[in-house]
């Protein structure tokens, strides 16, 4: 895909059919989703031995327990009871010394294993032992948990995320308390969803009142394909003039986010890994970790989104927003206005999605007209989806 | 004192906010929200203008204290400057309790703890 990124490169005709095709989601599911790692949270959600999580993951018709073990082990199974597939936990998080199926009473302990089978005498030759609720794959980075439906991937998860694994390293994730969660579920397919998130030329037109003089130069931020992954480096308007409580904000905390601050006090903030540009008015780095997991990292705050498709016409959205940890109340003060700008600004990003799904979903229109540079990643992720169904990205014209 | 009275009561320097505490001082970002978006540009620039003013003060008399172990009467007012920052840009920004040309609130859920 370097093409994509090279400055001298054409605009991109890109059909639109995978966006709108069921056939072409069908594809994904079985050729994609069955093969890929999924992040579904932060580690410090079940710190305990006993706690537990449940999610429900549409695209594979999977619901997954993620549980921490009485040894602290994470693990995660399948949540069907090995007696005829009953859902055993019904609740969606919580801490238990064993989960007790609703339908029968087979119980299992927090490590999976089958415990009580009650009447086991009718059940008799059955070995408890080889009815283990069923496991999969689960492993974890800087504090994200990630599960595979294959017990044994193909790839590590290490493996999977190079080159992205070491991009990170020194951000302080276990600094960052979750300040801020939304979600919704919008009639559009997962890749447009999604596109709206990894490009920054909607700022003109999207943000035109909440960050108007977002310009900044450059205007295109800097775009990364890293293997299946990608990056995005944003840069900021250092002369961006503040509103009065924004203003406030910025003077009781330096961590607000948009903070145009001190260019010299930036400096000393920075990690190796991120603002590879070394440039004054960075302002964050989005990596987007195929296949739906995106994660912005600032200066004191992180931006977790995860895109979950449910058919090709529905996309399920979290994010999750991250600021430093504090005992200050001040500094508090300063992050609610930078949660509520976010939030403000990410409805504005929503309410083109619906609309664009609708009207692809149109067939009046055959192509996109992507930008070799504004549209970078886009071209990139549809084109590393395309590599897993096997299809080409069709309709090039480069 | 009455009870209304007590449960209104903000920190000894801050008495002329407190009668915006019963609207404005919310707990959650769920309700500060609701709240904004139920509320007229009147009401919101009446509880703008007074909070703008006394924010510097605000922000100085709750440096002082731990955000874990805040009385009463400092996180009601604590919770009158988050709503203050809700609101501050439907006045500074939007010139409307809510962003236009944004997905209807109701199809956000906010799931914050």
């Amino acid at each position: 895909m370097s093409d994509a990124f090279a400055p001298s490169a054409k605009p991109w005709q890109v059909s639109i059919e995978p966006n709108i095709s069921s056939g072409y989601f069908e594809a994904e599911r079985s050729r994609l989703f069955k093969h890929v790692w999924f992040q579904l949270g932060r580690v410090e959600v079940i710190p305990n031995p006993g706690d537990y999580f449940v999610r429900q993951i549409d695209v594979l018709g999977a619901s997954v327990i993620v549980s921490r073990g009485r040894d602290g082990v994470l693990r995660a199974f399948h949540n069907i009871c090995r007696h005829r597939g009953n859902r055993v936990v019904k609740q969606a998080a919580g801490s238990a010394k064993a989960f007790s199926c609703g339908f029968h009473g087979w119980t299992y302990n927090s490590e999976g294993a089958l415990v009580n089978i009650p009447l086991e005498q009718e059940f008799r030759g059955c070995d408890k032992a080889d009815l283990s609720l069923i496991p999969l794959a689960i492993e974890v980075w800087e504090g994200f948990i990630f599960v595979h439906l294959n017990i044994e991937p193909e790839e590590s998860l290490r493996d999977y995320l190079q080159p992205v694994a070491g991009l990170l390293d020194g951000f302080p994730f276990a600094e960052m308390e979750l300040s801020g969660w939304w979600s919704a579920r919008l009639a559009s397919n997962w890749k447009t969803f999604q596109d709206a998130f990894i490009e920054a030329y909607h700022v003109l037109a999207v943000h035109r009142r909440s960050i108007p003089d977002f310009r900044s130069d450059p205007i295109v931020p800097t775009a990364q394909s890293l293997g299946r992954h990608c990056k995005l480096t944003y840069y900021q308007n250092l002369h961006h003039e503040p509103k009065p409580a924004e203003a406030m904000a910025f003077e009781l905390s330096s961590l607000a986010f948009l903070n145009a601050g001190d260019a010299n006090e930036l400096k000393t903030r920075r990690w190796a890994s991120l603002n590879f540009e070394r440039r004054d008015n960075w302002v964050f780095d989005e990596f987007v970790i195929f296949p739906n997991f995106h994660l912005f990292l600032g200066d004191g705050w992180m931006l977790c989104h995860e895109f979950w498709p449910v058919d090709v016409d529905h996309t399920d959205w979290h994010v999750k927003y991250y600021q430093q940890r504090t005992t200050s109340p001040t500094v508090r003060i300063a992050q609610e206005y930078s949660k509520v700008a976010m939030r403000d600004a990410i409805r504005e990003d929503l309410s083109t999605i619906e609309s664009t799904h609708a009207a692809q979903r149109s067939g009046a229109m055959p192509f996109m007209t992507l930008s070799p540079s504004l549209d970078a990643l886009i071209i990139h992720h549809h084109g590393v989806v395309a590599e897993y169904v096997g299809a080409r990205l069709t309709g090039i014209e480069p | 004192m009455s009870e209304t009275e007590q449960i209104e009561e903000l920190p000894e320097n801050f008495k002329e906010l407190e009668r915006f505490v019963s609207a404005w001082s919310l707990a959650s970002e769920q309700e500060r929200n609701r709240k904004r978006r139920s509320s007229s540009m009147h009401e919101i620039r009446r509880f703008y203008d007074a909070m703008l003013q006394r924010m510097p003060e605000v922000s100085k008399h709750l440096n002082g204290f731990n955000l874990q172990e805040l009385p009463q009467r400092e996180c009601r007012l604590l919770n009158l400057a988050f709503s203050f920052m809700e609101i501050a840009s439907a006045v500074e920004v939007y010139s409307s309790p809510d962003v236009p040309d944004a997905i209807e609130a109701e199809r956000l859920t906010i799931l914050t703890p």
